[in-house]
């Protein structure tokens, strides 16, 4: 099957469709006039509905809140915060949770509809085939809060190691090149096709 | 085509209460699959909230029609059938070629219908109250009378399942793994 032109409607994540589907399904007018009027007079809706904040999730914030405010102070900066050991961490981070690609493909041309979403389509680097590295597919992912590619690729042992691609804005445009472990898990970061790339695997 | 206001002098907003019922209808369109039917349930369902005076809320609108939608299924003793176009009749024309605006709207609208009827009756419930009526998992479970697992669950199968049949090539790329 070809891939859908980028302005087909088959596009989109399919929850939007479903809204858009029932966005066009109305009721009739005759009908709706027909129905208002068999309501006695001076009915009248509630307004929409908003969500309220009940006492229980109140508690339910503020024991995040002191969560969060603790997290942050375990991870106030270190010694090394520099955006390359930041990047190195998420990446570790992300790679060690093994999230099934979202998007399976084999060659990197398949993974062309990722474009509308990252500004780029995930390319396949030049060392890939030559270790041995096979697609299994990709998923969306941040780094950094900037958006990216998270690329599932397996080595001959069928071993999954994860590649990651994202377009650098300025602080990730100042990455170091380099090869670094970090709990357990081998990073490597490197620039190429424009992309900042960093290539994760389990130790 | 609008009413009186004079009709409904209560309203400060006629339109909210006609978005109320065009909620309805989607509501009751979700649970028969069919529009001449929803047309009915909605109406019995708003006579009926009437009567009881209840407020017009949402959730006890919803309720109303499902009860409406649960006696009409008793009445007749049969699934509501299918009607309208033909699923894929469309589909055809448009693989012919005419892939004008209008006819692709048709063809999608066609195509996510179809979809969203090859759900079950609760995995497509599911999927209005969560994503097209925007309530969390947890409300959708409250009005459905069911675990906020089951909801998840249900929301799960069903994204699968609207992708297998609405994202191109997805089943090959399954089969493929």
């Amino acid at each position: 099957m070809n891939p859908s032109p980028p302005d087909s409607p088959m596009r989109g994540d399919v929850q939007e469709q479903v809204r858009a589907y029932y966005a066009g399904q109305t009721l009739r007018p005759e009908k709706l006039d027909a129905v208002l009027a068999d309501l006695p007079s001076g009915t009248a809706a509630l307004a929409p509905r908003r969500r309220t904040f009940s006492s229980a999730w109140a508690v339910a914030a503020s024991v995040a809140l002191v969560l969060v405010v603790g997290g942050l102070w375990t991870l106030r900066p270190s010694a090394d915060a520099s955006p390359t050991s930041l990047v190195a961490r998420e990446i570790a981070l992300n790679h060690t949770k093994a999230l099934t690609p979202d998007h399976p493909a084999e060659r990197f041309e398949q993974l062309a509809s990722m474009r509308d979403k990252l500004g780029f389509a995930p390319v396949e680097p030049a060392g890939l085939a030559e270790r041995g590295l096979r697609l299994a597919g990709a998923r969306y992912c941040s780094v950094q809060g900037c958006m990216a590619a998270q690329v599932s690729v397996v080595d001959e042992r069928g071993e999954a190691w994860t590649l990651y691609q994202v377009r650098p804005d300025e602080r990730l445009a100042t990455l170091d090149e380099v090869s670094i472990a970090v709990d357990g898990v081998d990073v490597e970061l490197w620039r190429e096709a424009g992309l900042v790339m960093g290539l994760a695997r389990t130790r | 085509m609008t009413v009186d206001r004079g009709v409904h002098p209560g309203f400060s907003d006629d339109h909210v209460l006609r978005d109320l019922l065009q909620s309805g209808y989607r509501y009751a369109l979700t649970l028969t699959r069919d529009e001449p039917q929803a047309e009915d349930v909605l109406h019995e369902a708003c006579l009926s909230l009437s009567r009881s005076g209840g407020t017009w809320e949402r959730r006890l609108l919803f309720r109303a029609i499902k009860h409406r939608y649960i006696d009409a299924y008793r009445r007749d003793q049969r699934r509501p059938d299918e009607v309208g176009v033909e699923p894929g009749v469309l589909a055809a024309v448009a693989g012919s070629g005419a892939q004008d605006g209008v006819l692709a709207k048709l063809v999608q609208a066609d195509t996510v219908r179809d979809a969203l009827h090859s759900l079950s009756d609760d995995e497509r419930e599911a999927v209005y109250l969560a994503w097209v009526e925007g309530y969390t998992a947890r409300e959708t479970a409250r009005q459905l009378d069911r675990p906020r697992g089951t909801i998840l669950s249900l929301l799960h199968r069903a994204r699968q399942k609207l992708r297998d049949r609405l994202e191109p090539g997805s089943l090959r790329k399954k089969a493929q793994r």
